[in-house]
Parts: structure tokens; sequence; C-alpha cells
């Protein structure tokens, strides 16, 4: 087949599938009931999913770091596919044992955000035992007690990498959980060696792979090239250990057979889908399960697991023991075909990504904006959560994105205090530029109309709305909207289409008297206004985002928003 | 709110199909009448079946894997024990060989090492060291080794010598010494040392060739049979400016360094060795021009000669590549490498080579005419920082041979 045909066909294809899209949107509405259900319960939309029940005890349950690699590279391991499933009728995540709404849907201060999920200041100031070694990850660590009886996990910078994985480590965190995942407390710290002395009965595994007491002697050879400060200190991140009983990791696709609670194929969980738009401003590319961690907590007298991401060490510039591969974020680690072309090409074809240019300073590592591309980017290999992440899981992480000020971004750079203030300023200037490119990227993949609220006017009831790419300044404001209304029987499902197609001046529609369904078991009545968006540099704007109003006893709400899920990486 | 087991059966077969909505069978006897209560009776169902998690075969192996640390074992070895190549010529045979390591991060080491191969090479060694005496940057080694290589390969001296004239002997030594090296600033050693060394020859045992006593008269193999001991003295000095040692990119290394050899009588030789490599990227780390060139010089003293197996030797892994180990030799040699290494992968490299080299008895017999090429493609595999082993594949006019090696070629 020629190339002309080639494009020819992928053209017809895509033309299709754009107009087979809008057809599916229309159909989706099915996903939220079933025969004989309602399309909208009486407390949709849920902003709690209760799935922090009380649960027996749960074995622990290790995933393989090797065949989670080899399974994601060479197979995949989704096995259900579709939009996102755990979200409410209004298209966001419900707070949960794995989220918890923050920033995308509260103000938060400054201070709030820089607080992040801390409880204590940190490990207590004087003496630590240190109480062993963990096998996993590559980071050089041991643990210690504090004379609280706290663990952390102390996480040293390598000697070629002052300050790098420690400063990204921290940043990651305080973002990660101003978004709202669960997350570690982590400290940056600062301590001398005598300090540390080693616990009764501390183990620690060799590098031959054996486990034997763990002496002053391998202390002092860990410490041995780790950087220190101008006073002689050792500068280190302490991660303090997660409540509860850790169990294991959690998978990015299907559920824990034994968490009753976990419902949702962790594949179609939108906070875990649209993480892939927080892991490319952050470079994040090592996330995968065994970054993750499953507890099984006690809160309020009921226990059950909760879900923490950990691990940002391998963030931003930072490769855990040295700076990010050039590579990293940009390719997987096996790609047949960019082997092929690169072995027989005989150099003549390069990667794109060898273009990108980095800061010559061991502090910042391989981090920048300039060449950085979200829809390039990519994992360490495939992540079954992120493969499906669609246009509509982007547009509600990007918003989550675009509400974190410059400023805020600032300060939280400067809580991973640098030495360096240039390289601080670098840095931050860097998070603001990617996070500005994730968000006019994502914000635009579908139709941006957000915002939806009834008003009272002198007209009547209006529904109004903003184009939320226009308001972050990421498309110019030359949108125009259009609405037309179906009345909404919520037994049924069935839609009855009122009246014309028309224009919503100044983002604002007024809702027709006989827009509204018959009255369901609850008294009820819903209508459904189908909202397209006119633009000349987004033309996938045409497809409507549905907005059903509800009325009842209490007023008029809006109980539905369902915008396009479209296709997110066309550029890629 | 309890459920039947109907209930709960075929809310949790709604789960196995994610996306669909809940079956109407499932709310017969009590439909939800919230959102929450739907998502309540799910989770009901689901823990009426909640089982621990299983794992694959595949999984159960590759957790074992992982949990076994089998890499770091493997890598690492087991309680200061390891596996070792033992650094044998090409054509030894397939090797194995164990090593002891103890301490030597910092403070006073010891490795012993031992190992054989296939065709009857043996090598046993220790090193004892100090790294970095008294905080000063100098290291202090007392080395001592044995080995015996029954199969090495003789030619004849000089360009003419002819493919058909292999010829193998036993070469077999024990060494004993010191030396130090001093680090004055980065990438800069100064090495000095003495060890006293008692090599000795006698018939090859493979028997596909002639013995070297069989195919060669005395004149043409100096020092053969003889059993002379030497003291050697060297002192070298060596400009490390690669990027990376394990993996150069750019920069260059250059070497020089000087040996006497000296037995009892006071006879005895010179050997003067020159290795000056260079890196350049084009025009970054992704494609790069290896360039290598060295020269030995022996010479021997009054009323001496070189021993046979002294002079140095072109063909093989390092020089030449397309032609056999020890294909040329003679008092005298120079050679030079280019290289083009291009990133085809992370971990992989592609690899063009072009090769040549000359040897005389004398200097100033070194000429432009008498010079062997070779040339070839090869693979380099590699971590993100480290080599870890090469597949060439070598052409001459002598033909096409194939080399698997686990240190670089430069």
């Amino acid at each position: 087949m020629s190339s002309k045909a080639v494009v020819a066909s992928l053209a017809a294809v895509f033309a299709v599938t754009l107009a087979a899209g809008v057809i599916v949107d229309a159909q989706r509405v099915e996903r939220w009931h079933g025969e004989g259900e309602p399309r909208f319960y009486t407390d949709d939309p849920i902003w709690i999913d209760d799935d922090r029940r009380d649960i027996p005890p749960v074995a622990p349950f290790e995933l393989s770091k090797s065949y989670e690699f080899v399974n994601e590279t060479f197979g995949g391991s989704a096995s259900s596919f579709g939009p996102a499933l755990n979200v409410n009728t209004l298209g966001e995540v419900p707070d949960s044992s794995w989220f918890t709404n923050r920033l995308g849907r509260h103000d938060m201060t400054i201070e709030e955000v820089l607080r992040g999920p801390d409880t204590v200041d940190g490990p207590v100031d004087g003496p630590w035992l240190v109480t062993g070694r963990p096998d996993a990850g590559l980071t050089p660590k041991f643990t210690i007690q504090d004379g609280r009886g706290d663990t952390y996990l102390i996480k040293l910078d390598p000697a070629g990498a002052p300050e790098l994985p420690s400063s990204v480590e921290l940043i990651s965190t305080k973002i990660f959980h101003a978004i709202g995942y669960q997350v570690p407390e982590d400290y940056l710290v600062t301590f001398d060696r005598a300090q540390l002395s080693i616990a009764p009965g501390a183990r620690m595994r060799t590098a031959s792979g054996g486990k034997r007491a763990m002496k002053a002697a391998d202390l002092d050879a860990w410490l041995a090239d780790t950087p220190r400060t101008p006073s002689g200190t050792i500068r280190a991140l302490a991660s303090r250990y997660v409540p509860g009983r850790v169990v294991g990791q959690f998978r990015y696709s299907g559920t824990r057979s034994d968490d009753p609670n976990d419902l949702y194929p962790h594949e179609r969980r939108r906070e875990l889908r649209g993480m892939r738009v927080f892991a490319a401003w952050l470079h994040h590319d090592d996330a995968r399960s065994i970054n993750s961690l499953d507890s099984y907590v006690t809160d309020n007298g009921r226990r059950y697991l909760r879900h923490y991401l950990q691990d940002f060490g391998s963030n931003l510039g930072s490769g855990s023991t040295s700076a990010q591969q050039p590579r990293g974020g940009y390719e997987y680690l096996i790609e047949g075909d960019k082997i092929a072309k690169g072995l027989f090409s005989f150099g003549l074809w390069t990667r794109d990504w060898t273009r990108a240019r980095y800061p010559a300073n061991a502090s910042l590592g391989n981090v920048e904006a300039a060449y950085f591309e979200p829809w390039k980017w990519k994992t360490e290999y495939p992540q079954p959560a992120f493969d499906q992440m669609d246009a509509a899981d982007a547009f509600w992480a990007a918003r989550i994105a675009a509400r974190f000020s410059d400023q805020m971004l600032r300060s939280i750079v400067e809580i991973g205090r640098l030495s360096d203030l240039e390289a601080s300023r670098y840095l931050a200037d860097v998070l603001i530029a990617r996070r500005d490119k994730v968000v006019a990227y994502w914000l635009t993949r579908t139709t941006p109309l957000d915002a939806f609220a009834i008003v009272e006017t002198g007209g009547g009831t209006a529904l109004t709305f903003e184009n939320a790419a226009v308001k972050a300044g990421v498309a110019s404001s030359r949108a125009t909207s259009r609405v037309r209304w179906t009345a909404l029987d919520n037994q049924t499902g069935r839609q009855t289409p009122i009246g014309e197609e028309t224009a919503a001046a100044g983002d604002v529609a007024l809702v027709p008297a006989s827009a509204w369904g018959p009255r369901d078991a609850s008294g009820a009545r819903y209508a459904v206004a189908w909202i397209a968006s006119s633009h000349p540099d987004f033309t996938h704007w045409a497809r409507p985002v549905q907005v059903t109003l509800r009325q009842r006893a209490g007023g008029i709400d809006v109980v539905g928003v369902e915008r396009p899920t479209g296709a997110t990486d066309d550029r890629r | 709110m309890r459920r039947s087991l109907f209930s709960r059966l075929a809310l949790f077969g709604a789960l196995l199909m994610p996306g669909l909505p809940t079956t109407a069978a499932a709310q017969q006897d009590s439909a939800p009448a919230t959102r929450s209560e739907r998502l309540d009776a799910e989770r009901d169902a689901k823990a009426a079946t909640a089982a621990p998690p299983e794992r694959t075969t595949i999984e159960r192996a590759l957790t074992w894997y992982d949990n076994q640390q089998v890499m770091a074992r493997l890598m690492g070895g087991w309680h200061g024990f390891h596996g070792v190549g033992g650094s044998f010529p090409a054509g030894a045979g397939g090797g194995v060989g164990i090593g002891y390591s103890a301490g030597g991060t910092r403070g006073p080491g010891i490795e012993l090492t031992a190992a054989t191969t296939s065709r009857g090479y043996k090598r046993g060694a220790v090193v004892m060291d100090i790294r970095r005496l008294g905080g000063a940057p100098v290291d202090v080694a007392v080395r001592g080794q044995m080995y015996e290589f029954p199969q090495q390969d003789f030619f004849g001296l000089g360009m003419d010598s002819a493919q058909g004239a292999r010829a193998n002997y036993l070469l077999s030594n024990a060494e004993f010494g010191t030396d130090v090296t001093w680090r004055p600033l980065a990438g800069l050693a100064v090495q000095a040392g003495a060890a006293w060394v008692s090599p000795r020859t006698g018939a090859g045992t493979d028997t596909r060739m002639p013995t070297t006593e069989a195919g060669f008269s005395p004149s043409a193999t100096p020092g053969y049979g003889a059993s002379v001991d030497y003291l050697r003295t060297a002192i070298g000095i060596d400009y490390d400016r690669r990027d990376n040692p394990r993996h150069p990119h750019a920069g260059g290394r250059y070497a020089v360094s000087i040996a006497d050899y000296r037995d009892l009588d006071s006879a005895g030789f010179h050997r003067a060795d020159v290795d000056v490599q260079q890196y350049v990227p084009i025009p970054d780390r992704y494609r790069t021009l290896a360039l290598r060139a060295m020269a030995t010089f022996t010479s021997a003293h009054d009323g001496d000669d070189v021993p046979f197996f002294y002079q140095p030797t072109l063909g093989g892994a390092s020089m030449l590549r397309g032609f056999r180990e020890f294909r040329y030799q003679d008092r005298n040699a120079v050679g030079v490498s280019a290289e083009y290494r291009w990133e085809a992968w992370w971990a992989l490299d592609g690899a063009v080579f072009v090769d040549a080299g000359t040897v005389a008895p004398e200097r100033r017999s070194l000429n432009l005419r008498d010079v062997a090429v070779s040339y070839g493609v090869g693979l380099r595999l590699h971590s993100n920082d480290a080599f870890v082993a090469r597949l060439d594949f070598a052409f001459s006019k002598e033909g096409f041979i194939p080399l698997l090696r686990f240190e670089h070629v430069f």
C-alpha cells in the first residue's frame, strides 16, 4: 500500500471514528443505569465512595517488579476497557481510600499545600536507632527509629547528584498530596553520623543476596560517599512509615480479590488514568505498581486498605542514583521497532528526544521544559491505567493541574532546599512551564465546558457555564456555544428532543419550561442540555457536553456532566 | 441490609463485566434506592467471595527470582565468593573460575581467584591491596600469580609469517611483586612496581597443529625452552580523561609505560608501551568515533634477545580482530583502530571498525607497506553507564572471525 493510500485510509478511519464518537457518546448515558434502574439516584452526585468499610485482615501480597515489567512490556495486564467507572455523575472522582479531593475541589493556602500529609515535624532530633535496610529500590537507604518511636526510611542522595533525589521526592510528594493522592509524610533532614547507632537485632541483605546482622561498618560504608553539607552533616529524605500494616502494592489493572471494597478495575479508575497527566508534568516515569503501597489501616474503628503512591525519587531530573536518563519519559525500555531502526540506520536516524538540552547542574539532573511534549511522554514501560486515559480523564487532571499557582509551585520548590538558588529558580520555572504545557494540551483535547451552575434571571432559570480552556488562557476567546435540549425520563433513560439548537449567548442558556421530563419515583424531573462549542482551533469541541439538570423540591441542581472522551494521543 | 446468596452472586457477576450495568436480576428482591446502597450491595457481593490473590506460573517464577535476589547473587557472589573469567587469551576455550574477595572498599582488601578452561588453561592469583594509604592518594598492591597456557599459538616472527605455519606451545609463569599507584590529580595515575617473574615454555598440547619446537627453528623462537627468571621493574603514567571509563563517549586516555626485565646475569630486555585512545562525539554521545593507536617496542640488552613470548603481538580480540590471536608478532609492533559506534538502543550500540597494524624486528623497519588490515561490524551490550559484552564479526584476508568478549576493545 502506498503512503498516500495509508494516509487516506487512516483519514477515513479517523472520520468514521469521529462520527461514531458522537453516537457512542450519546449512548454512554447507559453507563449510569441498568435496565429498570434510574439513570440518576436521589443521592447523585456522590462525593464519597465509601470504600472504607470494615473488612477482615488482609494477608500480605507483594508484587514482583520483574513480572510487572515482563507482563506489561510483552503482554499487558488490562482486561477491562472503556471510560472511567469510578466517577460520580458529574464526572468527578469521589473521595475514597484512593483519592481525596483537595486542590481540585477546594481552595488550599500555600501553607496547606506545603504542609501536605505531614502530621509531625519529622524525626525527632537526637539519637536514631538504625533498624534495617529495605531490599527494594535503587536509592541507598536504611530505616531508623527516632526518640518518639516512629520509623522512618532514610533515603540518601548519591555522591554524583547531591540534593537531587531528596529534593524531587519532597516536591513531588507535596504536589501529589495537594492533587488528592495518599502519599507518605516526607521530610528533609540533616544528621550527623554520631547520631546513629545500630539497633539490636538489625539485619540487612548483603550484595550477594544473603542476610546478616548489620554492623557499624556497613553504615560507615553507605555514608562514606554521601554528599556532606558545608557543616559536615548529611542531608537526606526521611520518609515516615505509613500508618497501618503494609500488605503489598496495588496493581494499575484489575482489582485486589481479597479486598471487598475494591470494586472498580484499577485501569478504569479516573484518578489512576488521569495520573498520567501529573506524571508527565513531574516526569514521574517510575509510576508503576512497585512504587505503591496498600496499607491495612484502622480508622474510626473501621479497618480497610488505604492506597498510597510512594517513591518519587526518580521524578523530574532525577534517576534515583544519578540524573534521569535522557530516554526517560520518551521511550519505553523496550520498543522493538525503534531498536531495529536504531541498529540498521547506522546512526543516521536519531531519536527526537536526543535534541533535548539539560542544565549542567548535578542537583537538577536532566529536567527541562522546552522540548517536553505532554502527548509524547511515557513511563518506563506500558502502564495499563495510563494507556487507557481518555480525553475526559485528562481534562479532569489538567483542570487540577491548572489550580497550582506559580507562587504555589515556587514555594514548593523552595522547600526542596536546593543550596544553589539559581538552580532552585530554574526548577520552579521548569515546573511552571511543564504545568502550562500539560494544561494547554490536555484541557483542550475534549470540549472544555465546565463550572455549570443554575441561576435565576429575568427571563427565567438559566444554565451558566464557562470554557475552562479559555479561562485558563490556553485557547483564544473566539469560542461560541450552542445548546439543544432533551427531556429525560430518569426511569427509562429515554430522551425526547425539545425545540431547536440555539446559541448560548455569553455562556448562558435559558432552560425551556418544556425541557423537563416526567417525574420519577422520587418526584424529581430531569432536563438535558447538549452544549457544543465552536472554535476555529479546536474543531473537535463540536462534540457536545451533556449536562443534566434535576428539578426537585429543593430547587434545580446540576446532577450530571458527561463530556466526550475523544482520542487523547492523536498527535503521538 | 442482608441479601440472598442469589443476589450476591448476581451482583458479583456484574462486577466481572465492568462497564455493564448491574443486572436487573440482582435487584429483583431489593433494588437499591440510592447510589450508595447500590455500591454497598456490590461490595457485599464481593465480600462473600473475597479470596487471596493468586499468581500465574510466570508470576510465581519471577516473584521467586525477585525475592531470592538472583541477579544480585549472580553478580555479587555469595559470602565473598563470586564467579571469575580468568582473563584468558582468545582461543583458550570455555572457562570457569571462582574468586573470593574481602574488604577493599576503603581499607585493605584481598582477592583470590582460580580459573580453568576446557583447553586446559589455568590461572591462580592473589592480590592484596590497600587503597588510599594513610589517607593519601596512594594505592599499594602486592600480587602473585601462576598460570599455565598450554595451547598458545605461534605463527612465526614478522609480517611474512604464514597463516599455515601455525604451531602451538605451552607458556607457564609464576610471578610475585608489588606496585604503588599515586594519583596526584583526577584522572592521572603514576605507577611503579617490581616483580619476580619466572616464565617457562614447552610443547603445546593442541594436537591439531605441530608444536612450536617442531615447526620452528630455535633461532626463530628466541627463549624457547630456557629457564630464566627475571626481575621486572616498571614505571608508567596514565592520564585518563574519558567521560566514563566504563563506557566512554568522549575524552581520551593516554598511557605510557616502560619496563625492564633483567635476569641474574644482568642480561635481559626493555619494553616500552604507548597506548593512546580518543573518543570523539559526533556531535553527541549517541554517535562516537573511537580511535586508538598503540605501539610496543622491545630491545634486548647487549648479547641477549627478547624472548618470543614477551614480544608484542597483533591479532585477536583487541587489535587486528580479523586475524587469529597472536597472528603477527615481533620485537616491535604498531597498531591503529577506528571504530564508529552508534546507540541503537539504550542498552545496545552498533559498531563498524577497521584495524591496521604491523610488526618488525627493528623500530626503523616499521613501515606502511607491510600493514595488515581487518574490518568488521559489532554489537556492544551495555547498561546505562557500563559496558557488558561485545560481539564482533571481523574480516581480513585470512577469513572471518566472530568474537564474543566481556571486556571492551578499548
